[in-house]
């Protein structure tokens, strides 16, 4: 299985939003627990809907959650 | 473990003991009787739902939840693999038909064909949903 290209941020942000638990991210989004931990290991690339209401959770711009890194 | 996870084990193994049981009643005379086919699809179809209610009750809510993005995404790609390995077989059981073999070795190649299609099914969906992608 090739790495995905594009990285994210999402740990950090969970744990710098009072510690945001996983199911609690993945809720808020609409996708399951371990969908949003597919994402952090950067297994899954999530559509750009996904993407942009995880951004959205974290009241940051899409930029900084996720990166292009080829 | 995710829902659909856990119902895409139950069928494994419900399948598996299915399998199992016909190829015990079909091997002494090459196909088994209806009643005995009847029996297996009976009772695999009742422990898939008694199976599923349970870890619907015990699953706190998770059952109604639908499928999410990546959840569709294995589930595509698995229903791709089954549909090769039944194409295969189907192929393989028309040849065999044509060049002359017997009836009850068609019809089991048929129908192992279409378990192992499910095998494969169920088997990358187990695997997508396990490997995280």
């Amino acid at each position: 299985m090739k790495p995905c290209a594009i990285k994210n941020h999402i740990r950090r942000l969970r744990f710098e939003a009072g510690e945001m638990s996983q199911q609690a991210l993945a809720e808020r989004v609409g996708v399951t627990r371990q969908t949003i931990n597919a994402i952090e290991q950067g297994k899954y690339s999530p559509s750009l809907e996904a993407a942009f209401r995880i951004a959205e959770v974290f009241g940051r711009p899409i930029t900084e959650v996720f990166e292009y890194a080829p | 473990m995710s829902h659909v996870e856990k119902t895409s084990w139950i069928s494994a193994l419900a399948l598996a003991l299915a399998t199992a049981w016909y190829v015990h009643d079909a091997l002494p005379t090459g196909a088994p009787s209806l009643s005995s086919m009847v029996s297996i699809v009976v009772v695999m179809v009742v422990v898939e739902i008694v199976a599923n209610i349970v870890i619907g009750v015990l699953g706190r809510g998770e059952a109604g939840g639908g499928l999410d993005e990546r959840e569709r995404a294995i589930v595509h790609r698995a229903d791709s693999a089954g549909f090769y390995v039944l194409a295969a077989g189907a192929f393989t059981s028309a040849a065999l038909l044509n060049l002359g073999f017997g009836t009850s070795l068609v019809f089991n190649l048929i129908l192992g064909s279409l378990a192992a299609a499910e095998f494969a099914k169920l088997g990358m969906k187990i695997l997508g949903l396990r490997l995280g992608a």
